[in-house]
């Protein structure tokens, strides 16, 4: 049997979960194995813009709430392109309380975060909108 | 002696918490609870303070006295070591 415990398990036991932020997909906010996010479990709905992490079989993601519906969640990481659709209450085991970015402590709560949040969700069109603008061109500048 | 790279700090919910980044999260896959005490040693070996200082701080900051401190810091310095949460 092995020792190890899950995600969950943790939540459970010790009421947080803290860890070392793993790829590219909550980019600028989140660097790859550079900050560390503290997570807690989760009670009753959650809101746009929370920040759950969730189970998508053996994995887990943490993305961005961008729409909240009756029974499940649109999600989407702040530097993804494509929405999750489909994501169910039953599936989030935990929601991004604090974090840190390199060494500097931050909370979801503090108005800095929350404008941020706002902005990032607001901007995606735009973003994905100049990158592909940026990789046209680059293709086309490389075929000359 | 210093921390090794990759190993840092965190205070979470009053609590102190050692956990690894970059690199080294790659092959510790964990994390360590550290009491007042200890974390108080992380940060001055962070800090880069030696042993005789580390003890110094530790008994001003907790009332105790040195020679208490010294053993204190060493026992804490020896486990880190033993752990490989510190170079020398």
């Amino acid at each position: 049997m092995s020792g190890k415990k899950t995600i969950e398990e943790i939540l459970s036991s010790d009421g947080k979960y803290v860890s070392t932020t793993v790829g590219f997909s909550m980019k600028p906010l989140f660097h790859d194995r550079r900050d560390t996010i503290i997570i807690l479990p989760k009670s009753g709905r959650l809101k746009k813009y929370d920040v759950p992490l969730y189970r998508v079989g053996e994995s887990y993601i943490l993305h961005r709430i961008i729409k909240v519906l009756p029974d499940s969640y649109v999600i989407r990481g702040d530097n993804c392109k494509d929405k999750e659709f489909g994501i169910s209450d039953e599936q989030i085991i935990g929601v991004l309380h604090s974090f840190y970015r390199k060494d500097k402590y931050g909370e979801v709560s503090s108005l800095g975060y929350r404008v941020y949040s706002v902005l990032i969700v607001a901007a995606h069109p735009f973003i994905w909108a100049c990158r592909r603008v940026r990789s046209c061109v680059s293709r086309l500048l490389k075929r000359k | 002696m210093k921390i090794k790279n990759g190993f840092v700090l965190r205070r979470v919910l009053d609590e102190a918490i050692v956990i690894p980044s970059g690199e080294a999260s790659k092959s510790f896959n964990g994390m360590i609870k550290l009491n007042d005490t200890a974390a108080f040693i992380w940060e001055a070996i962070a800090g880069g303070k030696s042993l005789p200082e580390i003890a110094k701080s530790l008994s001003e900051e907790y009332g105790i006295s040195v020679e208490k401190a010294t053993e204190d810091a060493n026992k804490m310095i020896e486990k880190l070591l033993t752990e490989g949460f510190l170079e020398k």
